[in-house]
This record gives C-alpha cells, structure tokens and sequence, in this order.
C-alpha cells in the first residue's frame, strides 16, 4: 500500500478521515484518507454499494460528509458549495441540456463565469477540435449518438478547465467497441492536457488499461490503492485478487513461513507455497491460496516449474487465442487454466489427464475471504 | 450516420414493382384493420358529436322565417333596393302572405325573429296581422297599410324584410360582435347601451387568464415536489390531487358556497382568530368565483407538468452546478426549459376549460362575474335565441382553434428539438 504522504506538496486533493452515513445507523464510507495526485489518473473501483460514487459526491459538494474533510489544493472544502468548486464533472447518462445546442452547452460554464463573448466563441471552438466534433456544434444532443454525446459531454467538464475532472462510470451506457474506443480518447486526453481525473467504475478492464492508480473500494473502505499492475499481480486481499481478474482459490492453513514465504496445507492434504501478500500472516492462520490461470503452465519442461500437480479436464473451451481448461485440482472442480492457442497440444480434450505446474512466486497467499 | 447504408440492395425495376405491390396490399390490410377497429368510435362522435355541433353552428346563419312565411314578398323585395322608392306590389305582396300566414298560424316565428332584429316589429306585425286578410275591395294597399300603422310608410320597416330576403344572414354574427345594420344598410357598432357580448368575451378571457395563472403558480411547485419525492410518498400526495378530481363538479362548487359563505368555516375561522371583525365577502363575488375554478382546475395543470417532470432526470440541475452555475439558476436555466411543453400543455387546458365554465361562476359569481357560456345557456335556454346562441358559441370555438393552433406552433416546434 502506498500510503498518504503528508509532505507531498504535489497532492490535489485530500481526503481525511471521511465518513458517510445515510441514515445514522451504518456507514456508506467508513474512515477513507485518500490523497490524489496532479495529473494523475485515479479509478475508484468496486462493487456497487461499495462507496466510491459516494466519495465522488462528496468531492464534487453533492453530498456532505458526515465526519471528516476533504481539501482541495490545500484549501478546506467544508464551506465551499458545489458551483464554488470548480470541479468537472462528466455524468454516466451525459446530462448534456436537450433544448441547447452543443455549441450552448459548452458555452454554458464559460457564460456562467462571465467571460467575454469572443473568448467564449474561442474556447468552444477548441473544445469541440479536442474531441473532433467541429461540425457539430450547431446540433442539439438528441440528434448525435451515443459516442457522440459522451465527447460532448467530456468536452463540457474541460472547457472552463477545472482543477479535477470527475467522472461517474462515464462509460456505462455504451457498447463494448465503442466503450473501448471512448477509453482511448479519454486516456489520450488526459495525457495531451495534463488534467487530474478521478474517474469512477465497476468495470475492471477499465481500471486497468486507463488509470495510473486504483483504489479498490469494498464495504465502504479502501481495499489497496496501487497502480493496475501491482494491483493485478501483487494484491494483498483475497477481494482485490478475486474482484480483478479471474483466480484459482482454495483454503488451507499456514504450516511454515520462511523468507516472505510461506507453505500451505490445503484441505486435501496437498501442500502448495506462495507469497505471503500480508507480512502479519503466521503459522497456523487460516488463509486462502490464489493463483491466476494464465500463470499455470501445461506440461511445464523439467525443473521450469516450482510446484506440479496432475488434474481431469472437466471442460474445454475453445476461445480463438486461448483456450480455458477447468481442471478438478486438489479436489477442486474449478480449477481454471488458461493458455494461448500457441502452447496448447491439439489432443488435450475434456477426460484427458494433464500434469500442470507453476513458480510459487505467483502464488499469492491472502486472508480467508469467503 | 450509420456505416451499414453503404451497401445498397441492387434490384431490378421489375423486383422493385412487385415489392412495391406487396408493400402496398400488406399495409392496406393493416390499414383496413385499423378502420374497422375504430369504426364504431368514428360513427358515435360524427353522429353524436360532429354532427349535432355543425347543425347547431349552422343555425348562427340559417334565416328562414322570413322566406318561409313571406315567400311572395320575399320575390318582390328581390327587385326593390333599399332607397328606392316603396310601391304597391310590395304592399300587396305583403298581404297576401300576411293573409296566409294568420290562417296557417305561422307568423309567430317570423314575429320573434324580427323583434330580435328589431324591437318594435313585434307589435308592428301583430297589429297589421289583425287586420288580415284586407277586405277584397281594397285597391290600394300602400295607403292601406300606411292606415293601419304609420310605420309601413318608412323604409326601415322594409330594410328590415329586404336584409332577411335570403336564407343566410349574419345578424346573428354581428350582434355577437356587438355590430348591426344601420338604416342604410351599413355595418356599424352598435353603441355602448346595446354592446355587451364584446365587453363578456373580454371578462371571459381575462377570468379564465387569471386562473390559468393561479393554478400555474399553485401547481409548478407542486407538481415539482411530486416527481422528486419518493415514490411512495409522493402516490400519497397525487391520490390527494386526483380526490377532488373524481368528486362531481356540482358537489364541490356547492361545497365552496358553504365554505365561503358569510357564516362558513373560513370566514368563521378569519373572525375566531381575530383577523376580521365583519365577515368577508367571499362568495357571490369574483373572488369566490376565483376561488372555486381555481380549485378545480388545478389537477388539470399538476398533471401534464408533473408528467413532463417526471421524465427529467436530476442529473441536469447537478451538471449545471457542476459547471460553476448557482442551484436557483441552474434550476431556472436548465431545468425549467425541459418543463415548458407541460406547463404550456397545463396552461392551454386550463385556460380552454375555463373560458368555457358556466355553473361555477352561476352559482358562485355575482351578476358581473358571469362568462360567456352563461350567456349561450341564456339564450339557448331562456330567450329561445338560438342563432344567437349558436353565434356566440361559434366565436368561442374559433378562439378555442386559434389557441390550440398557436400552442401546437409553440409547443409542437419545441418537441422537435427535445427530442
């Protein structure tokens, strides 16, 4: 966990001790510090309920914290309202104004701050030229599509230039290609204008391919803040490693640990070792075991692999560029693995046995999580 | 622009033509079928609504009592211009058709149509008709009809037959108006002591403007409250707006009489807690008039507003305050606009009904606070005018078009770009 240096001068916006609660009787955010960074790009990740669109509302003053404060460029937010804030915003459903033509809706933060009309005129323009929607100005909304709108839509939180852009699962209401298109042109600009975006979504591979940091929201509270590689490869809780990508799990209890190593009795009998993910861990605490499937090797060539095991292949699924096995392994029945079509000998089929293995480096051992 | 209109079907003409007949016999089908289905709809409001409408309008222009009783003068005045001369065939003609009439009994119509026209005519007619059918002897019927009364020697007395010589007229047009004919036969205002229908129409419109803007006042934020709070509460709250709404129009205008009257709750509570001495007239006046149409009218404007409402997401007012915009003016400039169809949906309904309303201001306005239906109902009923009554009808049904034209031009241009 990288956690909140005080003295970093360069940190935007800064979360202290934040807490939300609904309804007086639980909370929706408990106790988040979380300070991010100039110009970087920040993903609040999680399940829904999880409080990250809640920490968003309060970072952009349309929710209240019940306890804590968050600051913004040094100053307090407490007293500053939302229309003070000078935070973009960009909306899953766009909330772009149906009777203003784009060119109006653009134009309308720049009104608002009473600047002169030719400089108006000047700054739509080269917001519509950076998402390459020049000719569409005169057009109102409803009459672009739904990519269309969402440029639009990013365009308005970054016209007035704000100190950060949030944005609320911006992304939610498209369709796949485009989605991943949209994700480019987000991440490209983000890149061009240097701005600050704390974006928000329950979608991991938007996590991953655009953020520079996650922080992965469970229960209300930060689960590990990280960049998507360690977060993919190293995550130190059983819901960060299950929440981002797919894993192969199973229970067992700590037997030895030796050198950030540790060794696992499984329920079977079976031993597996791997990397404790949390230092805290010792002999003879419950934890469970994850490793991802496209780290398990078929057939791995003598002395490559660290640990072996031999497994049924329940099922085979042909995907185009990979191929997934599940496997009954150590008496689990979903045992997945997953190969590019390159390695994978044409006889496996479902019924074959195959001995399978892997460097315990990418085991990860984590706490217990059902 | 969709990618997939590149590739274009290559058909032959041939192809094309067959599609076409196919097309055309599958439509017909559903066209059909969609006829029958609302055939018996269509033949109920034609006979019973369309119909019964257009007789009824017609009779602001149909004139046939005076060619129906006097057809032989009728012939006569054809040739005769008002400021010519009067000669002896009219007057001969006249009581030819005088005589028949007194034997058939069928004068009584023609009495009344032109004492409409012209009081006066009445005892004119009635007078000359005693006298009929004139004594064979007579030669000269001129002096004859001058003897029984003078006023057959003045051609206004003959302007008046030669005006309604035809089967169309618009007397009935005119009078609405508050014009008529002058003795040369010229349309002119009629004078302030007989003008009365110009002077109701404009309390009409400016009543029904003044609830219109009551109810827009009372309902907006209503109506707001309604589409933002939860659903289960706000179910509550619109059952109480729709209650009234399912209670008999005549129950509750009575029901204001007794709230509003002199010795009623509001005028008792005014005077328990010490704000009035005297109690206040409420009722029999404008504003218990006010009072109760405004009441009435107000599920008409929550409705439409609250439907369009209902349909704006709250996002809108929080992007605009995202954008830098105050919360009152992002509510003023973004959220507002997205309501203007339902309330000008609200207000167009509510200001149509009202310029229609008729028992609300009868039981609960003075004499001065009556609105123009009154007065159809007053001669429909009452004075038996009906092209009177159809006539005055008739401007009210134009205003109610011309309304609703100009709000499908307002309104129906602003949906385009909403949508």
């Amino acid at each position: 966990m990288s956690g909140p240096d005080s003295n970093n001068t360069d940190i935007l916006v800064r979360f202290r001790n934040v807490q939300k609660s609904y309804d007086g009787r639980s909370m929706i955010v408990k106790n988040l510090n979380l300070d991010i960074q100039h110009g970087e790009f920040l993903t609040l990740l999680g399940p829904s309920g999880s409080g990250k669109t809640t920490s968003l509302m309060m970072l952009a003053g349309f929710e209240t914290p019940t306890s804590g404060t968050i600051e913004l460029a040094g100053r307090s937010l407490d007293d500053v309202p939302a229309y003070k804030r000078n935070i973009g915003m960009v909306f899953q459903n766009y909330a772009l104004f149906p009777h203003m033509t784009v060119a109006e809706n653009l134009a309308f933060p720049l009104k608002v701050r009473g600047l002169g009309k030719d400089e108006i005129k000047k700054r739509v323009e080269n917001g519509l030229a950076m998402v390459q929607l020049n000719q569409f100005g005169n057009r109102f909304p409803g009459q672009l599509s739904g990519g269309q709108q969402q440029r639009v839509a990013l365009a308005r939180a970054l016209v007035f230039e704000p100190q950060v852009v949030l944005m609320d699962e911006p992304l939610g209401a498209l369709d796949k290609q485009l989605r991943e298109h949209m994700q480019y042109e987000i991440k490209r600009l983000h890149n061009k204008l240097g701005i600050t975006v704390v974006y928000v979504t329950h979608d991991q591979g938007e996590a991953l391919t655009m953020s520079d940091r996650v922080a992965v929201f469970n229960d209300g509270v930060i689960q590990q803040i990280d960049s998507p590689e360690t977060l993919y490869e190293r995550p130190t809780t059983a819901f960060v490693a299950n929440f981002i990508g797919e894993n192969n799990r199973t229970h067992g209890r700590i037997t030895k640990v030796e050198n950030g190593y540790g060794t696992v009795l499984l329920e079977n009998g079976s031993q597996m070792e791997g990397v404790l993910a949390n230092q805290a861990l010792k002999t003879g605490d419950m934890v469970s075991v994850s490793i991802r499937p496209e780290r398990v090797v078929i057939d791995p060539p003598a002395g490559s692999a660290e640990q072996n095991g031999q497994g049924e292949i329940l099922e085979f699924v042909y995907f185009g560029d990979h191929v997934r096995l599940r496997l009954n392994l150590y008496d689990n029945p979903n045992f997945v693995v997953k190969q590019p079509i390159a390695l994978v000998s044409q006889t496996l089929k479902a019924g074959s046995r195959i001995n399978v293995g892997w460097k315990r480096e990418f085991v990860r051992i984590l706490d217990p999580y059902q | 622009m969709s990618q997939m209109a590149i590739t274009k079907p290559v058909m032959s003409a041939g192809e094309v033509a067959t599609l076409q007949t196919k097309f055309a016999k599958s439509t017909k089908r559903n066209k059909v079928k969609a006829f029958v289905l609302v055939l018996p709809l269509v033949l109920f409001l034609l006979l019973l609504f369309v119909a019964p409408i257009l007789s009824f309008l017609n009779k602001s222009i149909e004139n046939p009592e005076v060619i129906s009783v006097l057809p032989i003068t009728t012939e006569q005045l054809r040739d005769w211009e008002v400021g010519q001369p009067l000669h002896e065939g009219l007057y001969k003609a006249l009581a030819q058709d005088l005589a028949k009439a007194k034997q058939a009994r069928t004068s009584g119509d023609l009495m009344r149509r032109l004492n409409f026209e012209e009081p006066g005519a009445r005892s004119l007619l009635s007078k000359t008709l005693r006298k009929m059918p004139l004594p064979e002897t007579v030669t000269a019927y001129q002096a004859e009809f001058e003897k029984i009364d003078g006023r057959w020697a003045d051609p206004a007395a003959w302007a008046l037959l030669k005006r309604n010589a035809g089967e169309y007229t618009d007397f009935y047009l005119l009078t609405a108006l508050d014009m008529k004919y002058n003795e040369r036969n010229e349309i002119v205002s009629a004078g302030a002591s007989e003008s009365i229908f110009l002077d109701i129409y404009l309390r009409t419109f400016k009543m029904a403007l003044v609830v219109t803007l009551c109810t827009l006042i009372l309902a907006y934020p209503l109506a707001y409250l309604l589409a933002t709070l939860p659903a289960k509460t706000s179910n509550l709250l619109m059952i109480l707006v729709l209650l009234p709404f399912w209670t008999s129009l005549l129950v509750r205008t009575a029901a204001w009489i007794v709230l509003l009257q002199n010795g009623g709750i509001i005028n008792g509570f005014l005077m328990w807690a010490g704000f009035i001495e005297q109690p206040v007239q409420l009722v029999f006046n404008r504003i218990g008039v006010y009072i109760a149409m405004v009441h009435i009218m107000l599920p008409f404007m929550i409705l439409p507003i609250y439907s369009v409402m209902k349909g704006i997401s709250p996002t809108y007012v929080r992007a605009a305050v995202s954008l830098g915009c105050h919360p009152i003016s992002s509510f003023w400039k973004v959220y507002f606009p997205q309501t203007v169809a339902g309330v000008s949906a609200g207000c167009l309904l509510v200001f149509i009904t009202s310029i229609g309303y008729y028992i609300t201001p009868a039981l609960l306005g003075g004499p001065k606070d009556q609105m123009i239906s009154y007065f159809i109902a007053f001669y429909t009923n009452g004075s038996i005018n009906w092209g009177l009554a159809a006539a005055l009808g008739g401007f009210l049904l134009l205003a109610t078009l011309i309304l609703y034209a100009v709000y499908n031009r307002l309104v129906g241009s602003g949906k385009v770009r909403l949508a």
